[in-house]
């Protein structure tokens, strides 16, 4: 080599820069489907969903975060680009392993409803949904920023919806509060949110700098702010649900991963066994993964490991997601605290995993197909193994699935039309079935984004909304609640 | 909701001063076409949120993020495809050098690509990625001292 390597660097990407044409309006343009000028009526709306998804889906937390405190919400729906008005939905063609077997149907065993939100205040903001001890509960928040309070609402059967009353204030308080995530488990609902404490954006709190907040309710009608009395969920810098708006209930108890910023970021995972008295580790900083387990990740830190979901079964805490350039992430955990990367994991080689849950002795994960660009299922027994169940050609990804321990329901939280409104459902895990979600709207009505949804005694209660973008005033929001009854 | 003469016009400006600063950024973290089709998704991000964009604080920065997770999402495992040396240039590239850039994190690349490629400075390099200078020295360190060991060159 005869000359130096800052030398050399400059001229490798000088030769880049000058081989690389810059980005003109022709580009911009044809991503945006403007077939005459780049002016706001140029907007199509199936590129709204589809791009704003982008931001929201990985790694942009903080930012976005704050920013959406300030004009809207954030939403954690992934990117779909299959959102055109028209799109047919193609004959499925999955790839089974060799214990699955397929069937499709035609829409014709689940008839869905659209349910009065008239239960709810206008700016709510839904974000989770459980069930438990004979009642939905959804929960998110009410209000905008800075005067926004965590909010939660019952339902007996998933269709009349009524706000919990909160005489002794544990939702509210100053600065905003959200509820992100709720959870069932031992006989109690579990709540995680965020707290921002103080007025967002004043001098002296960052706009990403809350702390977590924990509700836990007995029957999901009286609820009570967990004492944060050591200052585990809160502290000096910022404490956010992360990626994943997320809990896992199992032998260890309540489980949650976030970040914490001090002010640089961590990868932490918090603990309860009760929903009261939590306790915390760190999984990886700024630098790198530090727990043993987690040696295998090689040379990433916080921002490289983009957990999106957790759950729990056959005694582990699983949490999946994706590294940095997309390879895919599996965490493995017995106690929720301590944390490993499965040396063989197998199955999952073009995968993206985007959601999780635990059913009939195997987790099933949903996502897509790098390579081919089709939403996928997979399910495995161990978090080590996975098999591809599920391979739908027509939906580019699925990123939301639900059980209540027998009955799965597999979603995309944004599409367009009716025709591309597919979900797969299943009983047991093996046996899975393509449908069609009809969410009882007009034709008119723009993008559809989905939340989250629950199932119980085989019916499926999803939340969700229309012309919801992360980044959209609150108050054009406008939630659905669609329940999914097996006929 | 900004009239949209006023939207066009700004956005314009925007893109003026920040295509090629973007672009430059997510090639150097991803390789030229996977870089600059993040770019363009980016770009077209930023004008159809440009309500929102405009108004923050640093929207180039915001919208690397939003290039980056979108690269992120094209990728197909953890392999970044850089471009080849070229032949007959006037300063010789070693033929490995892409090969041990795509070796390295991706915070690296990126500020081994800004810093020494593209010539930004600290500041510069720090304000789009939204980190601290002396996490972007310490990056620009470490990419250098692994570029050195893969390529086996003292200087």
């Amino acid at each position: 080599m005869s000359t130096g390597l800052l030398q050399q660097l400059n001229a490798y990407y000088e030769q880049v820069s000058d081989s690389q044409e810059p980005i003109t309006d022709t580009d911009l343009r044809a991503l945006l489907e403007a077939p005459t000028s780049l002016t706001p009526d140029s907007k199509t709306p199936n590129r709204r969903g589809a791009w704003v998804a982008v931001a929201a889906a990985i790694g942009t937390l903080l930012l976005v975060g704050g920013v959406a405190l300030l004009v809207g919400r954030e939403s954690d729906v992934a990117v779909s680009d299959d959102l055109l008005p028209g799109t047919s939905v193609p004959t499925p063609n999955p790839t089974s392993s060799p214990a699955t077997t397929l069937s499709v149907t035609s829409g014709t065993s689940v008839e869905w409803t659209t349910v009065s939100t008239d239960g709810f205040a206008e700016g709510a903001v839904l974000d989770d949904v459980a069930y438990g001890r004979g009642v939905y509960v959804a929960v998110g928040g009410v209000g905008l920023a800075p005067n926004q309070d965590a909010a939660v609402w019952v339902s007996q059967d998933g269709i009349d919806w009524t706000r919990v009353s909160d005489p002794a204030g544990h939702f509210g308080g100053d600065g905003p509060q959200e509820i992100r995530a709720v959870v069932f488990g031992d006989h109690r609902f579990v709540a995680v949110g965020e707290d921002w404490l103080a007025a967002v954006g004043s001098d002296d709190v960052p706009l990403d700098a809350p702390d977590l907040a924990v509700w836990v309710s007995e029957d999901g009608l009286s609820w009570t702010r967990v004492a944060d009395v050591d200052g585990t969920l809160g502290g000096p810098g910022g404490q956010s649900l992360g990626n994943a708006y997320d809990l896992a209930y199992g032998d260890a108890g309540y489980v949650f991963l976030g970040s914490e910023r001090l002010p640089k970021p961590y990868l932490v995972s918090w603990v309860s066994p009760d929903g009261i008295t939590w306790s915390r580790e760190t999984l990886c900083s700024e630098d790198s993964c530090s727990q043993e387990g987690l040696a295998e990740l090689g040379d990433v830190g916080f921002d490289e490991v983009v957990v999106q979901a957790l759950a729990y079964g056959n005694g582990i805490y699983l949490a999946i997601g994706g590294l940095q350039g997309g390879a895919p992430l599996v965490l493995l955990s017995d106690d929720g605290l301590q944390w490993r990367v499965p040396v063989n994991l197998q199955g999952l080689a073009d995968g993206a995993l985007l959601d999780v849950t635990y059913s009939h002795g195997r987790f099933v994960a949903t996502g897509w197909n790098w390579t081919v660009g089709y939403g996928a299922i997979w399910t495995s027994v161990d978090g080590v193994s996975w098999d591809l169940v599920v391979e739908d050609e027509s939906h580019p990804v699925f990123d939301l699935v639900a059980s209540d321990g027998n009955e799965i329901i597999v979603m995309s939280k944004v599409f367009r039309s009716r025709a591309s409104a597919v979900y797969w459902h299943s009983g047991d895990g093996i046996v899975w079935t393509r449908s069609t979600f009809d969410p009882a709207v007009p034709p008119s009505a723009g993008s559809l984004f989905l939340k989250a949804a629950a199932v119980a005694n085989r019916d499926y209660v999803v939340i969700g909304g229309e012309n919801l973008t992360p980044q959209g005033p609150a108050d054009t929001l406008t939630y659905i609640i669609w329940k999914g009854q097996r006929r | 909701m900004l009239p949209d003469e006023v939207k066009t016009d700004a956005f314009t400006e925007f893109v003026s001063a920040t295509e090629r600063p973007l672009r430059n950024a997510l090639t150097g973290a991803f390789g030229p076409e996977r870089g600059r089709e993040a770019a363009a998704e980016a770009m077209a991000y930023g004008w159809e949120h440009w309500d929102q964009v405009g108004k923050m604080e640093n929207p180039a920065g915001y919208l690397y993020r939003v290039g980056r997770d979108r690269a992120r999402r094209m990728a197909s495992r953890r392999s970044v495809e850089l471009a080849p040396v070229l032949e007959g240039e006037t300063v010789w590239v070693e033929p490995g050098l892409p090969a041990a850039l795509a070796r390295l994190p991706e915070r690296q690349r990126v500020v081994v690509a800004l810093v020494h490629g593209y010539g930004w400075s600290l500041g510069e390099t720090a304000e789009l990625l939204g980190v601290a200078k002396g996490t972007v020295q310490s990056h620009s360190k470490r990419g250098l001292r692994s570029l050195r060991r893969y390529l086996g060159v003292e200087l």
